[in-house]
């Protein structure tokens, strides 16, 4: 007769049991995740490559939070979303970018905001943020902060190094994207302001966006002189990154996760630092109005700001931080290459500011297209 | 109450009982409403709304309700927008008479078969609109690019020495794409006339002493012209509205309307120039098609077509 042993539970057992329990957990989940109880449901509308795998895996561990992303396109997409009936309750975590989405989700008088004040003491990070994130992509209104800075992309000419020399002065300048030196083989982006922006960079405009009917008039002639070299426009991204893969093009505007990506995939495409500037942007985080989890979007701009996401984000991504604490999980060879220079000046960069009148714009870049 | 009851029947006709006297209602018109809804809520509303929002202002803060005619003054004062509506035009006619010849003799061949090879080749030419139009189109770039599989045929037969690159990224380019992913709504009306038609009317006409060619042109033709104006009009208003392609193949040349006004919507924000571009594309449409009318009865294309 074989005689069955009866695990008994002792108190002292189940204490010993716990503590060991509780010892392995500690080792094995985040540091503060303990005690947070089930992560929250977040609804967030982020550039979505910024929230794929191990990025995703930090902020969901950092943050305490289940993310679900919805489609980003472009600012303007986002932007819309959130002004749309509706729009201020589907998202608890948005971001588009600082200068160009500021007017429509701040509104024109206090209390047509369509955001809410964020509560600061929810992201202790903030204190690492970068002077230039300081100064450029923080919304205060009545003593409420409603918009804060995330991370930088930057615009300027993408080419392939199998065609084009990287150290020739002429590819690290605005020119191959608008002289004959490559004609036939140009990319232009179909976006109005910053192809303008672009050119009129180029042409030696300091404040581009200022830039009145006749300035801009002549942008349009030199533009348009100039439209005869370029093999196509693209309206998307992954269009441009198409593009250039395939050898359509060897040189075309371009934002920095469109380099990353194609590098990444083994393609020879790097992206050049015009001596004009590149056209930078800051990636800002706002909280719709009536955002479900609040807290919890307040937690997740918290990791993003942190030292583990933020250096994650740059290797995989591209784009540079706001947070000062990305820079020590980077190498001093990777913060170069991925432009952290336009925090110590090293790389010329222009914030790509909204034009006051930006319909005029849109009339300017339709009669280029449709010369 | 209505003489109908239990043993109502479909056809019956109901009388019902009002104040101002006895009139006549079928029940049958209650099937109408279902799509009529549907299409009021889907199709007339949204272009309701769609005038009523060209007469808006954008701002940089989005829509607002202050009525004004600047919408429609920029289309005026601008003559970018005439003239990317006339190169519209000009290639939706170019696209609909390129289509009309290419679907026309597929069509012919198509009703003399009989048995199941018609069955196959109906299925052959309906099997690459099982997929997406995006997709359709964008598999003229891997045929038709630098590095596409014409260049590469050329270059291996030593044709050429280097890739020919006008083959795509331009106004042809945009043709190419427009026909292709057309040639199905060209080519089903122009098959349905050729089929219904009774084929002893062409054997009378030989038997009467005409020749093929004169047979074609006294009977036949005649006969699917309600087909052919059929496909004509549907190709012609496709391609008037045409975006994904001229998009994808037309580089800096191909622009067509749909791509401004796609702009307005996607890119710059500005929703009341967008609704004020598309109002006078439809506009421009159904004037097309009151021309059109005056040439033609309408009602046998759309009806007997």
């Amino acid at each position: 007769m074989i005689k069955r042993s009866t695990p008994e539970l002792s108190r002292r057992g189940l204490v010993g049991g716990g503590a060991a329990a509780l010892g392995l957990a500690s080792g094995l989940l985040p540091h503060g995740a303990l005690g947070q109880g089930a992560p929250t449901p977040v609804d967030v509308l982020l550039v979505n490559a910024t929230v794929q795998g191990d990025l995703r895996s930090t902020l969901e561990q950092e943050a305490n939070v289940r993310l679900t992303d919805g489609p980003w396109q472009s600012s303007t997409d986002v932007v819309s979303r959130v002004a749309a009936p509706g729009g201020t309750s589907r998202w608890d975590l948005v971001s588009s970018t600082f200068d160009f989405s500021r007017p429509v989700v701040m509104g024109a008088r206090p209390g047509d905001e369509k955001v809410r004040p964020i509560d600061l003491s929810l992201i202790p990070n903030l204190a690492h943020l970068t002077d230039e994130s300081r100064a450029a992509g923080i919304e205060v209104r009545g003593g409420n902060t409603y918009m804060l800075p995330l991370y930088w992309g930057f615009d300027s000419v993408l080419y392939n190094r199998n065609v084009v020399p990287e150290n020739d002065p002429f590819t690290q300048s605005w020119a191959p994207l608008f002289e004959d030196k490559y004609s036939g083989r140009i990319g232009w982006w179909d976006v109005a302001h910053q192809m303008l922006m672009a050119a009129g960079l180029y042409m030696g405009h300091a404040e581009p966006e200022k830039m009145d009917r006749a300035q801009l008039n002549d942008v349009v002639r030199f533009l348009i002189s100039r439209k005869r070299h370029v093999r196509t426009f693209f309206t998307t991204f992954a269009q441009g990154s198409s593009l250039l893969a395939s050898g359509e093009i060897v040189v075309g505007y371009g934002i920095v996760p469109m380099r990353v990506d194609l590098q990444n995939r083994g393609f020879p495409i790097n992206g050049a630092f015009p001596k004009e500037g590149v056209l930078s942007l800051v990636l800002a985080g706002y909280i719709p109005k009536d955002a479900k989890q609040p807290a919890a979007a307040a937690r997740l701009i918290n990791a993003i700001l942190g030292a583990r996401y933020s250096s994650q984000l740059t290797k995989a991504v591209g784009y540079i931080s706001a947070s000062k604490l990305a820079e020590t999980g980077l190498t001093a060879e990777e913060r170069r290459t991925f432009g952290y220079g336009i925090f110590d000046g090293s790389v010329k960069h222009y914030l790509l500011k909204f034009p006051t009148n930006m319909n005029m714009w849109i009339e300017a870049w339709s009669r280029v297209k449709s010369a | 109450m209505p003489h109908g009851g239990p043993n109502w029947q479909w056809g019956e006709t109901v009388h019902v009982s009002t104040s101002r006297g006895d009139r006549r209602f079928d029940r049958r018109a209650l099937l109408v409403l279902p799509g009529l809804a549907w299409l009021l809520a889907f199709a007339v509303a949204p272009l309701m709304l769609l005038a009523v929002m060209s007469f808006w202002t954008s701002s940089i803060f989005g829509l607002s309700r202050d009525a004004t005619l600047d919408n429609y003054r920029i289309l005026t004062d601008d003559s970018v927008y005439a003239r990317v509506l006339l190169q519209t035009l000009r290639i939706a006619l170019t696209v609909t008479l390129i289509s009309l010849l290419v679907s026309y003799p597929i069509a012919y061949f198509l009703a003399s078969l009989r048995g199941s090879r018609k069955s196959i080749l109906l299925l052959l030419l309906f099997l690459p609109f099982w997929t997406s139009y995006v997709v359709r189109t964008f598999v003229w770039l891997p045929m038709l690019g630098r590095n596409g599989l014409v260049n590469s045929v050329l270059m291996q037969l030593g044709i050429v020495d280097a890739p020919l690159d006008w083959l795509l990224y331009n106004e042809g380019a945009t043709h190419v794409g427009l026909v292709y992913v057309y040639t199905l709504f060209m080519t089903l009306p122009i098959y349905l006339s050729l089929d219904r038609m009774d084929p002893r009317l062409a054997e009378a006409a030989s038997d009467l002493g005409a020749g093929p060619v004169r047979a074609f042109l006294r009977v036949t033709l005649p006969l699917s012209l309600p087909g052919v104006f059929s496909g004509c009009i549907m190709v012609f208003l496709l391609a008037c509205g045409a975006y994904v392609t001229p998009q994808l193949l037309g580089g800096t040349t191909g622009l067509m309307f749909g791509n401004v006004i796609a702009a307005q919507f996607t890119h710059t924000n500005n929703w009341a120039l967008g609704a004020a571009l598309s109002v006078v594309l439809i506009a421009v449409v159904f004037l097309c098609l009151a021309v059109f009318g005056r040439r033609v009865r309408l009602d046998d294309v759309f009806l007997k077509g």
